[in-house]
């Protein structure tokens, strides 16, 4: 069953969790416009399974984890019931890998993905964790709505990329608004 | 207690702990290497070609002044330690036992993606203790070593101007240094303020005091407390052995940090006049969070004086301490402009 992230502006706990549950690396700032182009998958869900497996590289072991990405919407790229999707790190019995900006997931999270879906990577979410964008449920209790991946609001899209300054922060967008910005930048870039 | 009396007391710590530090400055990865660790860095980075923008002539050495930042200051205050082994032998592998740094094209075989300058890749055990970490720089990057703002590259070759220009190489490390330490992103908890850990490369270049104190409250040592000294004027303090250890001091000397606002051009005036206190340093770091000035005896027999002109509008700190490591007392510190 899809979960929302209830309360995230007022609650310092579900801060904190949101916060424990991002990994870390370091990405260039991406903009709006470059996140829809360089993701060849948009879509909206939730997580439905996830599980670490071991594997072997050139650079030796590892631990990955698939998460089963349920769709709910296609906002660009071909419509698809669920998306296996494998990140970098994971935690197999004592043993765990942390790998830093890398995202990880509780079963239920809901989001918006931007997919990089065309190679293996150690993120398939574009900018390794900048294509992530978590559904809250709107302070005001309108509905749901969007943070970035590092839990910032940002009221418009033009805000993505740019750094926040000190200050109160915005209301979050509505998921139906941003959704509806990247649909029309999907269109425009056709 | 009566519930009268706790409320009084919750209240009265969320105001004091309001007034001088805020909780948002750090965040951390939930793992930790053991108290007493040295933590060996295999430097695998290679010579590359030519001279580097800040006058290294070697990537390693890129390797070696980001892990002196962390020694010099976070590190001075905590039971870890860094070194560093240039030209490491051994192949460029992850989960072998080592903490190697090197570029590459992938991580364990993935690729980083758009806009990804390197991973840290730490492995641990029951109980979150970091066993090992390695760090794998993307070797389809455009880097360089330099300071300050970002470069941005005019010259139309990349995608878009901000990832056009060469990166500098050091802030990436010492961000990705801070991860093998145990430190995440302080904007993921909603801090605004420029640090080294902030999730995406900035004109941030060094370890400011939020990563110092995030190093701290890790290792359960006393944090540096920033108070505010906005207005000009006389303020009293005590070094005591429940202040921090002065992060831009070597050894263990204790300090008390203050912060003001200095406007490009002022000319500003501090001195540190010792009470039981009894041979007062003064350190001034600028907006950057580098060193702008320091001073030991400059006020007159013991005490210390700084006087500077502010290059650029900014949050200035002050850093009062003392000379010697076990020095502990009362002093005056006074700031004047103009």
């Amino acid at each position: 069953m899809p979960r929302h992230f209830s309360g995230f502006l007022l609650c310092t706990a579900c801060l904190l969790l949101l916060t424990a549950r991002s990994a870390s690396s370091q990405p260039i700032p991406m903009t709006f416009d470059e996140l829809v182009s360089e993701a060849n998958v948009v879509v909206r869900g939730y997580v439905a399974d996830q599980q670490a497996e071991w594997i072997d590289s050139d650079q030796g072991r590892a631990i990955v984890t698939v998460v089963t990405f349920r769709v709910e919407r296609t906002l660009k790229g071909t419509n698809r019931v669920q998306i296996p999707l494998e990140f970098l790190g994971g935690t197999i019995g004592d043993v765990g890998l942390r790998p830093s900006h890398v995202p990880t997931f509780e079963v239920g999270d809901r989001a918006v993905l931007f997919l990089d879906t065309t190679e293996r990577l150690i993120s398939p979410v574009v900018g390794s964790e900048l294509g992530l964008f978590r559904i809250v449920v709107s302070p005001d209790g309108s509905g749901d709505a969007v943070v970035s991946h590092n839990g910032v609001t940002f009221s418009s899209v033009v805000q993505l990329g740019v750094p926040s300054a000190d200050g109160a922060p915005a209301a979050p967008m509505s998921l139906g608004r941003f959704e509806a910005e990247i649909v029309q930048a999907v269109q425009e870039i056709r | 207690m009566s519930r009268r009396a706790w409320v009084l007391a919750v209240l009265t710590a969320v105001v004091v702990t309001g007034a001088t530090y805020s909780v948002k400055a750090f965040t951390f990865t939930g793992l930790r290497w053991p108290n007493g660790s040295v933590i060996s860095l295999k430097i695998k980075m290679g010579a590359g070609s030519g001279r580097l923008i800040d006058g290294k002539t070697h990537w390693d050495q890129t390797v070696v002044a980001s892990a002196t930042q962390w020694n010099s200051t976070a590190l001075k205050g905590v039971p870890i330690r860094l070194t560093t082994v240039r030209n490491a032998s051994g192949s460029k592998k992850g989960n072998d036992g080592r903490n190697s740094i090197f570029f590459a094209r992938t991580v364990f075989g993935r690729a980083f993606g758009a806009n990804t300058l390197g991973v840290t890749a730490p492995w641990f055990f029951a109980g979150n203790v970091t066993s090992e970490a390695d760090i794998v720089i993307n070797s389809k990057k455009n880097f360089n070593s330099y300071r300050g703002a970002r470069l941005i590259d005019t010259t139309g070759v990349g995608s878009t101007p901000a990832a056009r220009g060469p990166v500098d190489i050091m802030r990436v490390l010492i961000h990705e240094i801070g991860h093998l330490l145990g430190l995440n992103h302080p904007d993921q908890v909603g801090q605004r303020q420029a640090t080294i850990m902030k999730s995406s490369v900035s004109n941030t270049d060094r370890v400011l005091i939020d990563d110092i104190n995030g190093m701290y409250r890790l290792y359960r040592v006393p944090i540096c407390r920033v108070k505010a000294f906005n207005a000009p004027g006389a303020r009293n303090g005590n070094l005591t052995n429940t202040d921090c250890i002065a992060p831009h001091r070597p050894g263990t000397k204790r300090g008390d940090l203050y912060s003001f606002t200095g406007t490009a051009g002022q000319v500003h005036t501090i001195t540190m006049t010792r009470g039981t206190l009894a041979d007062p340093f003064l350190v001034v770091l600028g907006p950057n969070g580098g060193k702008l000035s320091q001073n030991n005896n400059g006020g007159g027999g013991k005490n210390a004086r700084v006087r500077f002109t502010a290059g650029t509008t900014g949050k200035y700190t002050i850093e009062a301490t003392a000379s010697a490591n076990t020095d502990r007392g009362t002093y005056t510190l006074r700031r004047t402009v103009g």
